[in-house]
């Protein structure tokens, strides 16, 4: 437990733990807007699925146009 | 404008009323995640929901409590009016929890000072997603709020179900 404590907080392990709650909280949020718009369990599960991947692709796109101007601008 | 209806359509739906149901429900659906949709008849669905939404809640509170060598308390700080108040207005969608959590824990860790103020080097260290957590839970639960209070689901939940029936 101390382990996955002390990796968590080094810069990777910050990364990683940033990362993976920002995957958790899509997917709730993806989940949770689809069990609105539509009642089947199928349907939800596929609207799920479209809405997740929408999101972490909308997002990476803007994360490596973020990380392009910043390496314009400030060079790092 | 002053539409006729013929003989073969079915009659039109009555206009719809706000009732003191309709208005527990939504009540209950801000109090407490998912049991808006639990009193409205889709109890899975309700149930699903409701640990989503408070699940990802409790996890922020979780992820908030500062580490054993700070000085402050134990207790978690993601959740408190007086310190972060837009997210606490995202936060208070959770209803109970997050007036449970502001009145428990939500003081002040100490007096703002202003520029006199210290750092502190031992805030929570994801204290930044505990916060995330909190207000993106808050905001779902106003999304399933509204779901409730919208009278088209009132008119879908008597069209598809008997008076005092439920669906699993």
């Amino acid at each position: 437990m101390m382990a996955v404590l002390a990796a968590a907080a080094s810069p990777s392990g910050s990364v990683v733990v940033h990362v993976s709650l920002f995957l958790l909280v899509s997917l709730v949020v993806a989940f949770v807007t689809s069990a609105i718009r539509v009642g089947d369990v199928q349907q939800i599960l596929v609207e799920t699925r479209k809405f997740f991947v929408t999101i972490i692709l909308v997002i990476a796109a803007f994360a490596v146009f973020v990380e392009a101007l910043s390496w314009v601008f400030l060079r790092r | 404008m002053g539409a006729t209806q013929s003989s073969g359509e079915a009659p039109a739906p009555p206009p719809f009323r706000p009732s003191a149901e309709y208005l527990f429900t939504a009540v209950c659906a801000w109090l407490l995640p998912g049991s808006g949709h639990w009193f409205l008849g889709h109890r899975l669905r309700g149930a699903v929901l409701g640990g989503a939404i408070l699940g990802i809640f409790w996890l922020g509170e979780a992820m908030a409590i500062p580490p054993p060598e700070s000085k402050n308390p134990r207790k978690p700080i993601a959740v408190t009016r007086e310190v972060h108040p837009i997210f606490f207005a995202c936060q208070v969608g959770n209803g109970f929890s997050t007036l449970m959590a502001n009145t428990l824990w939500g003081a002040p860790l100490y007096p703002d000072r202003g520029a006199q103020s210290k750092p502190d080097h031992h805030l929570p260290t994801y204290l930044n997603l505990a916060i995330l957590l909190t207000s993106v839970s808050g905001l779902l639960n106003f999304l399933l709020v509204l779901h409730v209070l919208d009278p088209r689901t009132w008119s879908e939940r008597r069209a598809s179900s008997p008076p005092r029936g439920g669906s699993p």
